[in-house]
């Protein structure tokens, strides 16, 4: 069953794939799927035997160019519509013990490229509304291959959460003339203690109202709508914090930090997304601290309200501290 | 030259065959805001927009007339008023050329090599490396 449903009560659309309860689970390192050939008799998805960035429509997709009719019609209230759009695996290195945050500064500036290309390319293909980056980092988070490696979703509309930024972005551009991304960036930039990581063109900081405890925003200190808008020097500098990041994430207590990694950008469903668009990169790691996970629970699924237990003056001292220590070693 | 009205009829033409004008970041300034193109034109740029400006007269060749890229950012792109007249008139080849050029010359050039396959299941696969100096 491959399929989309609208709940009507929140007007959300609901993507069912149960093909993917089948997807290979945590497989043992000499059988992971991402890693390149070496040996024709005992094929990988990757028919190469090195690679630098490989892309491919996942075996298991959410979304596909060409999807099959649902399994049920729309009735009542309820609207029912085929999983059209895109589904890739982005494999960042043929190392299988790697990790994005230790890849190096030139594999992090080319992963940005692919992002782009990848932005360009499924954005401009009919069924696709809005192009999503992501990285499911560690167990924690629920990741199923260890090999480093990231998702991009092609969803036929604006999924719910870059949505709601968006009208709230809308509404503010409406009010002041101008985008609260950019309003918000320069509040971080002048009251300076929650910013983890600034360089030329990029600004790393723990939001004013964090959802989570280690939360941390990366986004273009000038307005820039997506990867398309950036400059090839700002391009690098945008890979520049990601290494900046992680560094200080995997140092803050001694171990690579899981963690789940959404880029936002303008839709691709048509339209001027450019005066409220801005680019930015959302990461959320669960933990609270070294031995403990921030579940989501009664007031955040149940509610939609986030209780933070860290204040983001603090989580933001903690990592810079780490990454200043990440930067010694 | 002057800046293009984004009328609603030439952002539909461009839209009904594709052509995501916002969605790549092109800045379409509404008609009723020509006035102070100027500050206009440079507050775009700044953001790292891209501006969109007829050229009358000039062939129509290839729709865009030339393609560039200021130093404090964004980029200009002329495109002949005959190509962007019979997108308005809602001519659907027209549009398609025009949103096609926009694309194109919209979307960075990246130093990557991208080679595009299929795997065995017919799967696409694409194989990134970084492009030679030179051979972006």
């Amino acid at each position: 069953m491959t399929e989309r449903r609208r709940d009507p009560v929140t007007g959300e659309w609901r993507t069912f794939a149960t093909d993917r309860q089948d997807r290979t689970f945590l497989p043992a390192a000499d059988q992971c799927p991402l890693c390149p050939t070496t040996d024709p008799a005992r094929p990988t998805e990757i028919p190469w035997p090195a690679f630098d960035v490989v892309v491919f429509d996942n075996r298991f997709p959410s979304f596909v160019a060409e999807p099959g009719t649902p399994a049920v019609a729309a009735h009542g209230p309820f609207a029912v519509s085929p999983n059209a759009g895109a589904a890739e695996v982005v494999v960042y290195s043929d190392d299988h013990a790697a990790s994005l945050g230790g890849l190096g500064r030139e594999r992090i500036e080319l992963l940005v490229d692919v992002w782009t290309d990848r932005y360009a390319d499924l954005g401009a293909r009919p069924e696709v509304g809005y192009v999503f980056v992501f990285e499911n980092r560690g167990e924690a988070i629920g990741v199923t291959l260890h090999h480093p490696h990231g998702q991009i979703y092609g969803y036929p509309d604006v999924p719910p959460l870059p949505a709601r930024e968006l009208a709230a972005a809308r509404a503010y551009h409406d009010a002041h003339g101008a985008c609260v991304y950019c309003a918000a960036i320069a509040q971080e930039r002048a009251d300076a203690e929650r910013v983890v990581a600034e360089n030329g063109a990029f600004l790393a900081f723990v939001p004013f109202a964090a959802r989570l405890p280690y939360e941390v925003h990366l986004a273009p200190k000038r307005h820039a709508a997506s990867l398309l808008a950036l400059r090839s020097d700002e391009r690098r500098d945008f890979a520049g914090i990601i290494d900046d990041l992680l560094r200080a994430y995997d140092g803050l207590w001694g171990f690579p930090l899981p963690y789940v990694m959404a880029m936002h950008q303008a839709p691709t469903t048509g339209g001027d997304w450019s005066p409220i668009s801005h680019l930015h990169v959302e990461f959320t790691p669960l933990h609270r601290r070294a031995d403990r996970l921030k579940y989501l629970a009664g007031s955040e699924l149940g509610g939609g309200a986030f209780l933070n237990d860290v204040a983001p003056e603090q989580a933001a001292k903690e990592l810079r501290a780490a990454g200043r220590s990440g930067q010694n070693t | 030259m002057r800046l293009l009205a984004a009328d609603a009829d030439t952002v539909a033409a461009l839209e009904r065959v594709g052509a995501r004008v916002g969605g790549v970041g092109v800045a379409l300034v509404p008609e009723h805001r020509l006035a102070g193109v100027e500050r206009e034109v440079a507050a775009c740029l700044e953001r790292g927009e891209t501006v969109i400006v007829l050229a009358p007269g000039a062939k129509p060749v290839a729709g865009v007339v030339s393609t560039s890229t200021p130093e404090h950012g964004g980029r200009v792109i002329t495109v002949a008023e005959p190509v962007v007249d019979a997108v308005r008139r809602a001519d659907p080849e027209a549009a398609r050329t025009l949103a096609a050029v926009l694309r194109a010359a919209t979307t960075p050039v990246l130093p990557l090599r991208r080679v595009d396959g299929r795997l065995p299941d017919g799967r696409h696969v694409a194989r990134y490396t970084r492009a030679p100096v030179g051979d972006a």
